[in-house]
């Protein structure tokens, strides 16, 4: 069997196992809240800015 | 001077990236693009630790004394998921305020080279949002592509 951290094991991954991971993470779910709570926070005059681009 | 970073490879919609940091062990680093909810163009990135239990630990510390260069290949992929995706705008922030200051560090360090590409953007506080300045702290960033058309 391989080892789960050899690229080999990696590449064998499809979109949905990194899916199935994401599900499992509450460290990285817990990590996008913060991070989309001080998005949403940032006024729309200064998103605008940058969004417009 | 270039920063060195990690060979990376990513999923075939690019929405993962992985690759492994060498030190006194080897660890699987996956990234993670996601769309924000709400917004049509913006994804949010993180990255963390692939562990045994098949999750990723965004605030798992490792003995492998090589963070920059971790930060560094994150940027990376950045880059390339833009190459596929050049309307997308990249937001990130670090998953502890040593790495927000890290990706700080790594693009100071490379934005003479990316700015002619690339538009960075550092958000002050919850409420500035300002153009890159390597002399200034910032709590998050929001990359995207200057010319979105790929050459």
């Amino acid at each position: 069997m391989k080892k789960s951290n050899s690229f080999e094991f990696l590449q064998n991954l499809t979109e949905k196992d990194f899916d199935e991971m994401i599900k499992n993470s509450p460290s990285l779910q817990k990590h996008f809240e913060e991070s989309r709570r001080i998005f949403n926070s940032i006024p729309k005059e200064e998103l605008t800015k940058a969004l417009k681009r | 001077m270039e920063k060195p970073s990690y060979p990376f490879k990513s999923t075939e919609n690019h929405r993962y990236y992985y690759f492994q940091s060498i030190g006194k062990s080897v660890i699987p680093k996956i990234v993670v693009y996601q769309p924000l909810e709400g917004s049509d163009n913006v994804v949010e990135l993180a990255f963390g630790n692939l562990m045994p239990n098949f999750s990723i630990d965004v605030f798992a510390i490792d003995d492998n004394d090589d963070m920059s260069i971790v930060i560094t290949t994150v940027i990376y992929t950045i880059f390339d998921y833009l190459n596929y995706y050049p309307e997308k705008k990249v937001y990130f922030k670090g998953s502890t305020p040593s790495r927000t200051r890290l990706y700080r560090v790594a693009i100071a360090k490379m934005i003479d080279k990316i700015e002619p590409i690339y538009q960075v953007y550092g958000l002050i506080s919850d409420s500035e949002m300002e153009i890159f300045n390597k002399n200034q702290t910032y709590i998050a960033y929001l990359i995207s592509r200057k010319n979105e058309k790929i050459k």
